[in-house]
């Protein structure tokens, strides 16, 4: 008799979201196997920030169904986000306290107990190479070290999954180095991932699965090299452009720069 | 893995109460908590003052012995400090922590045990003293006479406390909900005019006996105006209370119990209502602020004109479609109809006699003029953001962009002053033209002196703002209580010089002195913008990372 195999960490049917004329997402299909490093692509207001706060639960669909680690969302909200980590794209930290406040704070909102809240916090700024930082207001940071601490927060209750909106927008190569071997040794210990990112060559350096979504719908998802096979290509860059296809700005015309040049550098 | 039991509502309660805490202590550019204490020591000190002074008065022989004033003070202490608890963060136009779904929406914690416990955490912050005081002090002023059982009395102050909570939870969510459509002002406007309407229904209130207290001293006051008024204000739910609390003084314990009773149902009804509310704000809207509808082929900037008309529309623009000015810019309006409402200005007129006018007038045309321009002048550069970038960017003087702001906030306070004394005119039909022109003398006086330390004060306090208002939004302390002084000494002309001439009315004189003293302001502000022009190419750096910063 085998084992059954467990359930897909993200199992998203159908889903919709409107706000008001505009929809969103048009029944979009979502599959995140459990363990996986999955990216979710996609050009800007394709969905992809939607369907995160979707899975958060700060949104709830018109139409559609999720479960994630084999949990209905509707059904269990909390006991959802008790297994889950999110990283925002727009991060909302409490300006006014010190770093090592604000962690010690999530965890204690995830349920641990003060000195185990605390211990944690003191190696996860040690993991983040904030330490030397922890004592400052979160108000202090940097972009960078804003949003190690925010990944350092969505990892204080030890979640199973953790769901990563654009976390390398707007960060230097160091701070970005830290949170790619951070993501990496996750991975290793068989924490399913999501991220969302318009950085490409990272996708394609971590994944081990992705999504492509355009106009709310997901156009195609799979484990990485099965997406490469399938479109004939490479790269995931070459995927994703196959799929979403060239912007049309490259042929603008640039007129008021006179006549466009017969060869370029 | 096992996920673990999440807090208890009391550990959320306490964790959202020590969160404050921490915020608060961490106040200032390098925390130190001995002077985030002494901040909060001084912020509250008039707590005591107010506290002292209402128990003094409840325990006061002739009050205490009448129970008509007893009834009166205690039941107008609490519809007063309900107002005050509601409309606060309306007035204030501040989003609360809690407002914030997004902030913590990836904890374990229901949106609405979220609301309730973070409205609970917020009847421990500083404000809740001073506000407090007053009905606290007459309650033990009151107790001093009149025994009341300690525990029962306890409950009831609880869940009138709660009470007040819950519906300035409304009534925040309520304006948020507005500011957030696409059609904020015309509802905002829509709205206006409908409370106009039923306000003409309401009959004005008989103000006879102010006439009579007037002529013949406070012992020409029957008792059936203060008992029929101290009867109406106990009917009303912010007077449950006190109702509550003379029953219990009198032994009425069912009385009491009622009182009680109707206090949870609107409790309950009031946090039903703001989750719904608050329930709508977060599902209505995507990541974007208000919506502006604007055609396609609508482009203001695609006008012909120099530089400097293209920065005075945009700053104007700017403020047009900032949600917090729309909502500011009501409530001048709101105050003249609700002091119509209660006939506040038969009280001022008999206290005032002739200057009544001049001083309701000119007071809340002042009160229109400093909430725009103190709100969008002392922190100028807040809304821009990466906004801000992009002029220090662009080939030309920063310092064009500050006087370009300096010039439509001044336009736009004065506009709003001269809206609001045409409201004036219109609705109470009261006011002549040495009222009018006294009133446009106060807020001439009155601009330059909030430019000028509005300009400072974003130099050394810039803060970002949020215009969506999806953030919680907070001036330092300190540069509160320096906004605060400043429109203060720019109301000082107009009140020192009407404060001059008694009962008697504003005469030509007074005018030439509030005349005299916005001249001086205008020379104030002349000679101190090369200096902040200077120091804005200093401090433009930090500007600029205080107003983009995440």
């Amino acid at each position: 008799m085998t084992a059954p195999l467990p359930s897909p960490a993200v199992e998203a049917r159908g889903l919709v979201k409107r706000f008001g004329d505009f929809t969103a997402l048009h029944g979009l299909d979502l599959h995140i196997p459990r363990g996986s490093f999955f990216a979710f692509l996609g050009p800007n207001g394709a969905g992809k920030s939607t369907t995160i706060a979707i899975l958060t639960g700060i949104y709830g669909p018109d139409a559609g169904d999720i479960r994630i680690l084999g949990m209905d969302v509707k059904a269990d909200p909390l006991g959802v986000k008790a297994r889950l980590g999110v990283v925002p794209e727009e991060l909302s930290l409490f300006e006014r306290l010190t770093g090592r406040q604000y962690l010690t704070f999530c965890g204690r909102m995830y349920g641990l107990e003060a000195d185990e809240a605390s211990a944690r916090a003191s190696e996860l700024l040690e993991l983040t190479e904030l330490t030397y930082k922890s004592g400052g207001l979160v108000a202090e940071y940097s972009k960078g070290m804003r949003r190690r601490l925010a990944i350092a927060a969505s990892l204080i209750h030890a979640p199973e999954l953790v769901l990563l909106d654009e976390p390398f927008e707007g960060i230097d190569v160091l701070a970005a180095g830290v949170i790619r071997e951070l993501l990496q040794e996750l991975s290793r210990r068989g924490v399913t991932l999501l991220l969302t990112t318009h950085v490409l060559e990272i996708a394609e350096r971590l994944a081990t699965h992705a999504g492509v979504i355009k106009g709310g719908k997901m156009v195609d998802q799979g484990d990485v090299a099965s997406l490469k096979a399938r479109h004939g290509v490479p790269t995931l860059e070459a995927v994703f452009e196959q799929l979403i296809g060239v912007p049309a700005a490259r042929n603008a015309a640039l007129s008021f720069y006179g006549p466009r040049p017969e060869t370029g550098p | 893995m096992t996920p673990r039991r999440g807090p208890g509502f009391l550990e959320h309660v306490l964790l959202l109460w020590k969160l404050r805490l921490d915020i608060g202590l961490n106040q200032g550019k390098r925390p130190s908590r001995v002077l985030a204490v002494l901040s909060f020591l001084v912020t509250s000190s008039p707590a005591l003052g107010l506290g002292a002074a209402f128990y003094r008065l409840l325990s006061w022989g002739p009050v205490a012995e009448s129970a008509a004033w007893c009834a009166f003070i205690l039941n107008l202490s609490c519809f007063v400090t309900t107002a005050v608890w509601v409309t606060w963060p309306i007035l204030s136009a501040g989003v609360d922590d809690h407002s914030e779904l997004s902030r913590y929406s990836a904890f374990p914690i229901s949106p609405f045990r979220l609301l309730f416990a973070s409205t609970l955490a917020t009847l421990a912050e500083p404000r809740a003293l001073v506000i407090y005081a007053p009905l606290v002090g007459a309650t033990l002023g009151y107790a001093q006479h009149h025994p009341l059982p300690l525990l029962p009395a306890l409950l009831m102050f609880a869940l009138y406390a709660v009470h007040n909570a819950a519906w300035s939870r409304v009534g925040l969510h309520v304006v948020l909900n507005v500011l957030r459509q696409e059609k904020s002002a015309e509802i905002l406007g829509g709205g206006f005019l409908v409370m106009l309407f039923l306000a003409s229904l309401i009959p004005p209130v008989d103000t006879s006996w102010l006439t009579d207290v007037g002529n013949a001293g406070l012992q020409a006051l029957g008792p059936d105006v203060l008992l029929n008024a101290a009867v109406a204000l106990g009917r009303v739910p912010p007077g449950f209370f006190g109702d509550g609390v003379w029953a219990l003084a009198h032994g009425a314990y069912f009385a009491a119990l009622v009182d009680g009773w109707l206090m949870v149902l609107f409790t309950a009804m009031g946090f039903l209502v703001a989750y719904a509310l608050l329930l709508q704000f977060h599902s209505s809207v995507g990541r974007a602020g208000p919506r502006v509808a604007v055609a396609a082929d609508s482009n203001p900037f695609s006008r012909k004109g120099p530089r400097t008309d293209a920065m005075l529309l945009r700053e104007a623009l700017d403020l047009w479609r900032n949600p917090r000015a729309r909502l500011l810019a009501a409530v001048p309006f709101l105050l003249a109809i609700l002091l119509k409402l209660l006939s506040g200005r038969s009280l001022f007129a008999w206290a005032l006699g002739d200057s009544a006018d001049a001083w309701l007038l000119g007071g809340l045309a002042l009160y229109g003029a400093v909430v725009i321009a103190s709100t969008f002048a002392q922190n100028t550069f807040a809304y821009d953001g990466q906004g801000f970038a992009v002029f220090l960017a662009a080939p030309m003087s920063v310092g064009d962009v500050l006087k370009a702001k300096n010039r439509v906030h001044a336009a736009s306070a004065l506009g709003l002053g001269a809206l609001v004394v045409a409201f004036y005119l219109a609705y109470f039909r009261a006011g002549g033209v040495r009222e009018v022109l006294l009133a446009f003398a106060a807020i001439l006086a009155l601009l330059p002196v909030l430019l000028t330390a509005g300009n400072f004060l974003s130099l050394y306090f810039p803060v970002k703002f949020h215009a969506s208002l999806k953030r919680r939004d907070k001036l330092p302390f300190t540069a509160s209580m320096l906004g605060v002084a400043a429109a203060s000494v720019g109301a000082a002309p107009f009140a020192w010089a009407l404060r001059a001439c008694g009962r008697a009315g504003p005469g030509w004189d007074t005018l030439g002195v509030v005349c005299g003293a916005a001249v001086a302001g205008w020379a104030l502000y002349a000679a101190t913008l090369p200096t902040v022009l200077r120091l804005l190419e200093v401090r433009r750096e930090l500007v600029l990372r205080a107003v983009t910063r995440d």
